[in-house]
């Protein structure tokens, strides 16, 4: 009798051990509650980061998939959206969207997503909305829906159109080579009719897309579009896009050319006259790509509440896009709104694109307030002894590679660093013209220059320690004078080569 | 009957697990406390403890960043005299001077009203965590994480941390060629968001 209670009682010890080990190597699973009932996704773990299954979660929302070897179409009410084993990007209608890790093809029908996949990317394409409870449980919930009106007003300079909503909720806009994209996310949006177009050349026509996010219009853009600004307004809920047209050929609201006086740009003493260029040539194949610094959660320079690094280089970043698609040039920003992206993926995209060329946007921070100007930084490659491997640079030199035409990702830069430095003296004399200041270009081990197989460079437009610098970056004719200096020198560049 | 006395036993030997898994756990985190302060007081380079091991006054030159520069060449530094204990240990050696450029980081104010901030290279919250030298002659340093949260942002600004300690190890002790950095005694990629730290620097 003893004997059988110690077995027992051994037996006990060893199932209360194995559970916890168990419990403890096993990756969190993650719940979607619907209504009452709780529906468990499995979660698995690789290279330290959460996984769910793809199948568990497309058996709760109702989604259908297709899969082949390497890709998976998954089919929501709203659109579809592949994902390919191996790769971290999502191609959802006619974008690419980051995700923190590689989709992971674990066998035949088992394919695993990065945690951020669930609000990142699912919600384009369905109907329905993902709110997060706690960490690992999410509800799923009906979308509301947003009556969104659209409405025109011409005045003398430019023309106003006004979406008119019934419910405030998350409006994105970006503008593209033919149109600008408003993208509404939060409630699904029922538009009412919209007229064809006002009586402008401005824009061409207003154009709703429901299977876009939540509902997305584009306003296409006419012949004399130059550029547009947006305003956001309350009660009721709007969203203006105020469209201008190039500057001297402005039309009446009754239809007759008049003069629109722009503002002029600041201290560079050039003119800002766009170029003669035909905005609406076809870009070309590879794309010029800007990238914002920072972002999210990463501040950037953070010395002055009120003024963040990254909100700073997102704006000078789409007043550089804004030019240089006015002069014909493709461009792709590595980031639109306010998330965090880490090096490579900034890098990701540079390369996806086939950059011709890679500017990173940003502004300085220094140890003493002393320090002003713009720096333009270049990648210095670490001594070839600390390399595992090397490629052969564009001035001769390198070793044997066994795969000559793959390049390691943390190499990609070398090839090109003669033109990144070419780019870089340009950019560093003409912005040194700008701030009045003599700095020279540095060389220094940037994360995010270095995978970038293209002329590279990093701009710190000004540093926020200094006050003098940080009351010119907050001036939006300085700003405008800035893109303007650094889309010259690119274009300059590209002409030179 | 004999049912409800192997319930009572059951929960009795769950209680049981719970309480030795709990007495386990904080025993192990205390052991982990003591183990972090015991490297914190060996790291404090308590002045009388050097005092006994000391031979000597030893002069070294800290490289501290220039007001006003940006190329990370020659200019990006300036000089400043110190004198530390001389033990013959180029470890003590090294960590004094690291302590010596973290103290030295007094800061200058900046801003006015609510803005005003205090700027400096290292954050006076930041400590070094730890210093090795291994025998290939590469220092590795291994900075708290609040130096990082005091790198308030830009290149200039993390340059100034890396090339300061690098410079003033190399210079100072002949032993170093090469400096690696930790953060919190681990890799990273970048030391705070733009330069990568993760091959040592020269």
């Amino acid at each position: 009798m003893f004997r059988l209670r110690r077995k027992i009682l051994l037996n006990f010890w060893l199932i209360l051990l194995f559970a916890a080990l168990t419990h403890s190597l096993m990756a969190q699973d993650l719940t979607l509650r619907v209504g009452q009932e709780s529906h468990r996704v499995e979660g698995a773990t690789r290279d330290g980061k959460s996984y769910f299954r793809l199948r568990d979660i497309a058996a709760v929302l109702e989604l259908s998939t297709n899969e082949t070897s390497s890709r998976i179409d998954v089919f929501g009410p709203r659109g579809t959206l592949s994902l390919l084993d191996g790769r971290p990007l999502v191609h959802l209608g006619d974008q690419y969207i980051l995700l923190t890790g590689p989709v992971w093809r674990r066998s035949k029908g088992n394919w695993y997503v990065p945690a951020d996949f669930l609000e990142k990317v699912l919600p384009g394409i369905l109907n329905l909305r993902l709110t997060k409870e706690s960490d690992g449980t999410y509800r799923v919930q009906g979308v509301g829906r947003n009556r969104v009106r659209v409405e025109f007003l011409n005045y003398r300079d430019h023309l106003s159109v006004v979406f008119r909503s019934s419910r405030a909720g998350v409006t994105t806009v970006q503008e593209f080579r033919d149109y600008v994209e408003v993208r509404y996310g939060e409630y699904l949006v029922n538009a009412d009719s919209i007229a064809d177009s006002p009586d402008q050349d401005l824009i061409g026509s207003v154009k709703f897309v429901p299977e876009e996010a939540f509902g997305t219009f584009r306003v296409e853009k006419g012949d004399r579009f130059y550029s547009f600004r947006e305003s956001r307004l309350s009660d009721p809920p709007r969203l203006v896009l105020d469209i201008f047209p190039r500057p001297g050929t402005a039309r009446s609201a009754a239809g007759s050319a008049a003069t629109v006086d722009l503002p002029a740009a600041a201290g560079s003493g050039t003119s800002r006259e766009p170029t003669d260029e035909d905005p609406g040539q076809q870009p070309r194949i590879p794309v010029i790509v800007v990238d914002p610094g920072h972002g999210g959660e990463d501040y950037g320079v953070d010395v002055y509440q009120d003024v963040l690094e990254k909100g700073l280089a997102l704006v000078l970043a789409r007043k550089i896009e804004q030019r240089l698609v006015a002069s014909g040039e493709g461009v792709r920003l590595t980031r639109f709104r306010d998330v965090d992206l880490n090096a490579e993926q900034r890098s990701a995209v540079g390369n996806f694109h086939r950059a011709k060329v890679f500017v990173s946007v940003h502004v300085g921070g220094a140890p003493l307030p002393q320090t002003s100007g713009a720096v333009v930084y270049i990648y210095d490659p670490p001594p070839a002894e600390f390399r595992v491997a090397q490629t052969k640079p564009e001035d001769g030199g390198g070793e044997e590679n066994d795969h000559p035409e793959l390049v390691r990702w943390n190499e990609g830069q070398i090839g090109y660093l003669n033109g990144s430095r070419r780019l870089a003296n340009l950019m560093q004399t003409e912005l040194n013209k700008l701030f009045g200041i003599q700095n020279k270009v540095v060389e220094a081990r940037l994360a995010v220059l270095a995978p970038v197989m293209a002329p590279a460079v990093l701009v710190e437009a000004g540093f926020l320690t200094n006050p003098e610098d940080l009351e010119m970056l907050g001036n939006d004719q300085f700003q405008e004078t800035l893109a303007y200096t650094i889309v010259q020198v690119i274009r300059k560049f590209l002409e030179s080569r | 009957m004999r049912e409800g006395k192997w319930i009572v036993v059951a929960l009795a030997l769950v209680v049981v697990a719970i309480g030795v898994s709990y007495y386990l756990f904080v025993s192990e985190r205390d052991r982990q406390l003591a183990i972090r302060e015991e490297v914190a007081q060996e790291l404090d380079l308590e002045p009388e403890v050097l005092e006994d091991r000391s031979t000597g006054e030893l002069k070294v030159t800290l490289y501290v960043y220039r007001p006003g520069a940006t190329d990370s060449g020659k200019n990006f530094l300036r000089k400043e005299e110190r004198t530390v204990f001389e033990t013959g240990d180029p470890i003590l050696t090294a960590r004094q001077i690291v302590q010596e450029l973290l103290a030295e980081s007094k800061g200058v104010e900046s801003g006015s009203g609510a803005q005003r901030v205090r700027l400096r290279t290292f954050s006076p919250k930041g400590h070094l965590r730890q210093l090795y030298l291994l025998d290939d002659g590469t220092a590795v340093v291994d900075l708290s994480q609040e130096i990082v949260q005091g790198i308030l942002g830009g290149v200039t600004w993390e340059l100034a941390v890396i090339e300061s300690i690098t410079r003033s190890l190399r210079e100072n002790v002949p032993q170093v060629k090469r400096v690696f950095f930790l953060v919190e005694g681990k890799q990273r990629r970048t030391l705070a968001g733009h330069v990568s730290i993760e091959e040592p620097f020269m």
